[in-house]
């Protein structure tokens, strides 16, 4: 992947992953190797059980234990604001205290599964409103905030001493905000609870005042997975990644859901990966697509591309299992044979018992995610054409 | 549900719960046992024993018996300790009250403030050193016979020391009762009521002398809330919101202490609750040993003696603080989690 | 499927066969169960007397008579059931008639009545499940079943054997049940025996009679061996403690398995009584019993502890029934015709057993503490006898001039609390599908 760092946010690199159970290494990533474009929404797919949520947590490293990061390097580009120099971040070799600002500014996550991501316990509002207190600076919010409320009761005044008084107030305000002083504690949490307002209304919430008062079980799926979203959002990072994140709701408000994702995608300038096993979300919402499979990438390319000339037996057959768009909603495409158990996976190719294009190098050799036709990554030895 | 509702259904709750207990208390007083024998004793002649039973209406058809044991208790009328001579129960149990529940709080005091913090870092510290440390510290504190552990406290620190002529603590007694002769109680409480004359001496020798009874009692509430802290905190660190709290880029200290306390409290409340029980029937178990003058000691006494309206009325009071602990823990557990205030 | 018998052409068929091994295990159901009705009206009219027998502790050791006389109830009643099912080819009837058997075996087993040849009864259906074709009707099926389950034991047993605390906690209680069992053989000094020249001797002290044993763990006030003791003491306690569980357990499983299983108001009932037990500390309520029986005696103390614990095992048994059975509502069990008996066998009770063998293991340490604490203020064995609490509620009048005397029985104590909740724990963890998947 030979492309200047400006272009790409993203990129991931042989990445390992496992998980040390009672049972054995499960080897959930095996050489993982992704990339994402500025500005682009990429789609990440494969069978449950391929590997697409752990890719996701290794990102973040949020693989909590008895898994481990064993190998690989994740890279986050990021553009610095002034000088417009791009800035590579080996995101693998952060100290826990770097790490702490990447996580929700940088690169936010939206989780697979509405019902137990939010905290029971706190409000919707505050839960947001801790990631913009964590990460946004709030000096102007505050400011502004204060004018806007001199103002109000400035209309609502009629004795004219006390409109003078006011008045001089919201001039100082006014000074104040050319170099504005760190907020105190209660002001920029008011200011951050505003801010979540506001982050509420840009997922389309009804009546976000009120939504931002109540208890994550007061709100159903749909509402929870925006405020999910309008969580991660708040502090525009420059990746999100949505693990199945309307995998949960149902079709009306996927539907709903993913419009809103690319309308935020343009307002924001956020680069985003649905991962999904839903092949006509794909279609509709994403540019490109990689596809895994048994904690491998097998093919990485452009939606269009891939639907009209898959180069990997695998893609090939998750293609031809998937029903056309409009006649079915099916999901879990079918392939035959069955996912390969990751504590003792096939040498080799990790497909090979399956592919019917399988050779006696498959067994033994592991094939490269290499650029076989331009814009257009395999791997595979036999790949078709 | 509104908040108030809660609170409502709670009480109502309780009280029912109150009345099966002075049913139960009935049922064992005078079904199971004789109720005759309150009001005898080894020097009453056989002949005259009819005539107590009718003058009391134990001869009377169970229900009536029933109402008269109702309403005696609610006029205050528990009966008279054989044992303490014959002094109006109800008047025994609220002079020994204070003492135990001093001692109870102490107790209970000491073993939240150790408990939480202990479950919470051997939680988070799972499979090291510390936690293999606090898994056998509060294992051993849940298999402990009270007792003995009380006896072994006061044989080390108090008589073994003593007879070495070191610093050691009080051995038993509230306080220094040969040194501070004309103490008074206004409340009962030692703490409180040396605080309110401006006593310090006693305030801090009653402290001293609660140091020992304080932690042989505690000792078991610490260990069941450290146990229960530790394994809820874990369960806690594993659910998802857990790692969404992560992904914001919180830090660890805030993802533990905000995020995953407030949820682990939950359980940890009840057991609590359930735990000033084990506290009252540890002041049972070691008051004697300490020689405290609280209503352990004093029950232990009582059953010596076959008292039977003592260890009755003993019953019914422990029953009923138990039951108003455990409501004021179910309304805290309504303030923490929010499903169930509006569920 | 159930109800049909899928048979190749050539195969003869028999439905005689089937015939036989249902009545003959409807009819020894039915000797069970009038066992246990004789036991129990036994018991009746002889009170609770002979509740426990402490001069014979080895038959004896796992059952009282009333304990007996309500599984061979039990026992009876379903094996009648299962039996019937059987008549009637119902594919699940069989290998829980298998298991039921050799249950059954057990408890008559365990009866004091003349055992020998009775014993043996259930036998008799158990072979009969095997006549040739019966067995081609559901041995394959059940192959099938076992053959994961076993594996996940063995997995297990496995877990087991690499947790440290675990394997701790039962050599402990193994050491101690030993030491119940051959306290009369390993024992130096009889559990009332005293001598008087040989008062509060410490640990290790030769004795003062000529020829008698040394006193390795001393001597207490009045003479006893405190090493001796506490091996008999290991009977009396164990004995106490794992009794009151296990009746317990059975009682208060049967009663929440009926509040949960039938709901509505006798749920609610059972639910409210068990609130009202609950509002007791333990060892208070065990205590008001005791006081109200009148008589001290380790029987009584037994029949105490009991009432007072059933109501735990009553909540959990209702709780795991109500999960099962919504679960069953929606896989519509219901609706393919299953009867009760059959979904009380084959859905709720394998799934009950675990966390019922949790709560019980940890709860035998829990009741060996609050017996001791009993016996500690007076609510014990008639004094002399050899019981730890007792011990040290009579070493601790002398503790200055013979502390051993309370130290010791102590220990036991304390070492079997803690083998019973290291063990409880290890397999808690053990079996949570949460852990040990990780
Ligand atoms: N905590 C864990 N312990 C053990 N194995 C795990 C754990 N988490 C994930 N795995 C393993 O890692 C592999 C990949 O899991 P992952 O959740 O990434 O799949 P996925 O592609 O997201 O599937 P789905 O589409 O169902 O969400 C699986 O085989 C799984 O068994
Ligand atoms: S490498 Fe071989 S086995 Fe793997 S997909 Fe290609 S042809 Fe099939
Ligand atoms: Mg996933």
């Amino acid at each position: 992947m030979t492309e200047s760092r400006e272009d790409i946010v993203l990129e991931v690199h042989d990445l390992f992953t496992n998980f040390y159970t009672f049972e054995g290494t499960v080897r959930a990533l095996d050489g993982v190797e992704l990339f994402l474009r500025r500005g682009d929404t990429m789609g990440l797919v494969g069978e449950t059980g391929c590997g697409k949520s752990v890719t996701a947590r290794s990102i973040l490293r949020l693989v909590e234990p008895p898994g481990k990061i064993e190998s690989g390097k994740i890279i986050y580009n990021e553009i610095d604001k002034q000088t417009g120099e791009v800035k590579p971040i080996d995101i693998l070799s952060l100290s826990e205290e770097e790490l702490l600002d990447l996580r929700g500014e940088k690169i936010a996550i939206v989780f697979q599964d509405p019902a137990t991501y939010p905290n029971p316990v706190f409000r919707i509002g505050d839960q947001i409103a801790e990631v913009v207190l964590l990460h946004q600076d709030l000096r102007y919010d505050v400011i502004d905030m204060k004018i806007e409320k001199l103002e109000k009761s400035l209309q609502g005044e009629s004795d004219p001493d006390k409109q003078v008084h006011i008045k001089e107030k919201i001039e100082y305000y006014r000074e104040l905000r050319k170099d504005p002083p760190e907020p105190d504690k209660k002001d920029a949490k008011a200011a951050a609870f505003r801010r979540a307002v506001n982050m509420l209304n840009l997922v389309r919430m009804p009546s976000p005042e009120s939504i931002a008062m109540q208890y994550p079980h007061e709100l159903s799926g749909g509402m929870r997975q925006r405020a999910l979203i309008a969580m991660a959002l708040a502090c525009d990072p420059g990746v999100l990644i949505c693990d199945e994140a309307t995998t949960a709701l149902d079709v009306t408000v996927q539907a709903q859901v993913l419009k809103l994702l690319n309308h935020l995608k343009k307002e924001i300038g956020t680069s985003i990966i649905i991962i999904t096993h839903d092949m006509g979300v794909v279609a509709e919402t994403c540019n490109w697509v990689t596809v895994m499979y048994a904690g491998t990438t097998v093919e990485s390319c452009a939606t269009k591309n891939l639907f009209t000339r898959p180069l990997h037996p695998y893609t090939d057959g998750l293609l031809t299992a998937v029903p056309k768009l409009h006649e079915n909603k099916e999901r879990l495409p079918q392939i035959l044979g069955s996912v390969p158990n990751l504590i003792t996976p096939p040498s080799g190719c990790r497909f090979h018992p399956r592919c019917a294009y399988a050779t006696e190098q498959c067994k033994s050799v592991k094939p490269k995610l290499t650029e076989l036709e331009p814009e257009h990554w395999v791997a595979c030895h036999n790949p078709l054409n | 549900m509104k908040l108030r509702d809660f609170i409502l259904r709670r009480v109502l709750l309780a009280i029912t719960v109150v009345f099966g207990v002075l049913t139960i208390t009935w049922i064992l007083a005078f079904i199971v046992g004789d109720p005759v024998t309150m009001y005898i004793n080894e020097n009453t002649p056989a002949e005259a024993i009819p005539a107590i039973r009718a003058a009391h209406g134990f001869d009377e058809p169970w229900p009536v018996q029933y109402f008269l044991y109702l309403s005696n208790l609610f006029q205050g009328n528990w009966g008279v300790s054989g044992s303490s001579s014959n002094m109006p129960v109800l008047e025994i149990l609220a002079l020994k009250f204070p003492a135990t529940i001093e001692l109870a709080i102490v107790a209970m005091i000491f073993a939240i403030i150790l408990g939480i913090p202990l479950g919470i870092i051997s939680a988070t510290r799972k499979d090291q050193k510390i936690d293999h440390f606090t898994r056998i510290f509060s294992l051993a504190g849940v298999s402990m016979p009270i007792f003995w552990f009380a006896f072994m406290l006061k044989y080390v620190l108090y008589y073994y020391l003593a007879v070495n002529n070191l610093p050691h603590l009080p051995g038993g007694e509230r306080y220094d009762t040969s040194t501070y002769l004309d103490f008074e109680f206004i409340t009962g409480f030692l703490l409180l009521d040396s605080l309110i004359q401006g006593n310090i001496p006693i305030f801090l020798d009653g402290l001293v002398h609660l140091i020992m009874p304080g932690f042989a009692l505690g000792y078991l509430t610490l260990a069941i809330i450290t146990r229960m802290m530790r394994s809820s905190m874990l369960e806690v660190l594993k659910e998802d919101y857990i790692t969404l709290a992560r992904s914001k880029g919180l830090r660890e200290k805030v993802v533990i202490y905000r995020h995953a306390l407030r949820n682990a409290m939950i359980p940890t409340v009840t057991v609590i609750g359930l735990a000033f029980g084990g506290l009252i029937t540890g002041a049972v178990l070691t008051e004697t040993i300490f020689n405290w003058p609280g209503l352990g000691r004093w029950a232990v006494r009582s059953i010596l003696f076959a008292d039977l309206a003592a260890i009755n009325g003993f019953t019914l009071l422990v029953a009923i603080i138990f039951v108003t602990a455990n409501l004021i823990v179910d309304l805290i557990y309504g303030v923490l989690d929010p499903r169930i205030r509006f569920g | 499927m159930e109800n049909q018998i899928a048979m190749t052409a050539n195969e003869e068929y028999d439905p005689m066969q089937f015939t036989i091994a249902g009545i003959t295990g409807m009819l020894v159901g039915l000797v069970s169960f009038i066992f246990g009705i004789a036991i129990f009206g036994g018991l009746f009219v002889a009170g609770i007397l002979g509740l426990f027998s402490i001069a014979f502790p080895l038959p004896e050791f796992f059952g009282s008579i009333g304990l007996q006389g309500l599984l061979a109830l039990v026992t009876g009643f379903v094996l009648y059931r299962t039996s019937k099912a059987i008549k009637k080819h119902e594919l699940w009837a069989f290998s829980t008639s298998l298991y039921i058997n050799i249950f059954a075996i057990v408890v008559f087993v365990s009866t004091s009545y003349p055992v020998v040849l009775l014993a043996l009864l259930p036998l008799i259906p158990l072979l009969m499940l095997f006549l040739p074709n019966v067995k081609t009707y559901w041995y394959p099926t059940f192959r099938e079943d076992i053959t994961p389950r076993i594996k996940e034991l063995k997995f297990s047993l496995r877990l087991v054997a690499k947790s440290p605390l675990v394997v701790a906690g039962i050599i402990i209680l193994l050491v101690f049940v030993l030491f119940a069992i051959l306290a009369p053989y390993i024992a130096p000094y009889g559990p009332e025996e005293r001598l008087w020249s040989d008062g509060n001797l410490p640990p290790l002290s030769p004795s003062n009679q000529p020829g008698r044993p040394d006193h390795i763990w001393g001597t207490d006030n009045s003479g006893g061996d405190v090493y001796s003791r506490i091996l008999y003491g290991a009977q009396i306690d164990l004995q106490v403690s794992i009794t009151v569980v296990i009746v317990a357990v059975t009682i208060g499983s049967l009663i929440g398995a009926v509040a949960g299983y039938y709901g509505g108001k006798i749920d609610e009932l059972v639910m409210r009584i068990t609130d009202i037990f609950f509002a007791f500390p333990g060892l208070i309520l065990a205590m008001a019993i005791v006081m109200a029986l009148g008589e001290r005696s380790l029987q009584n103390v037994s029949v105490a502890l009991m009432i007072t614990w059933w109501p735990t095992y009553a909540r959990l048994v209702r709780g795991q029934v109500l999960a099962e059975r919504e679960k069953l509502y929606v896989e519509a069990a219901r609706s393919i015709g299953a009867s009760d008996t059959r979904i009380l066998l084959v859905h709720i009770l394998p799934n009950t057993i675990q966390p019922l063998t949790v709560q019980a293991t940890m709860d035998t340490g829990s009741v060996l503490l609050v017996a001791a604490g009993l016996s500690f203020i007076g609510f014990g064995p008639p004094a002399g006898i050899a019981e730890w609490g007792w011990m040290i509620a009579t070493a601790q009048l002398y503790f200055t001039i013979a502390p051993w005397a309370v130290f010791f029985p102590g220990f036991a104590i304390l070492f079997v609390a803690l083998a019973f909740n290291l063990v409880g724990d290890g397999i808690r963890d053990i079996l949570d599908p949460k852990l040990r998947r990780r």
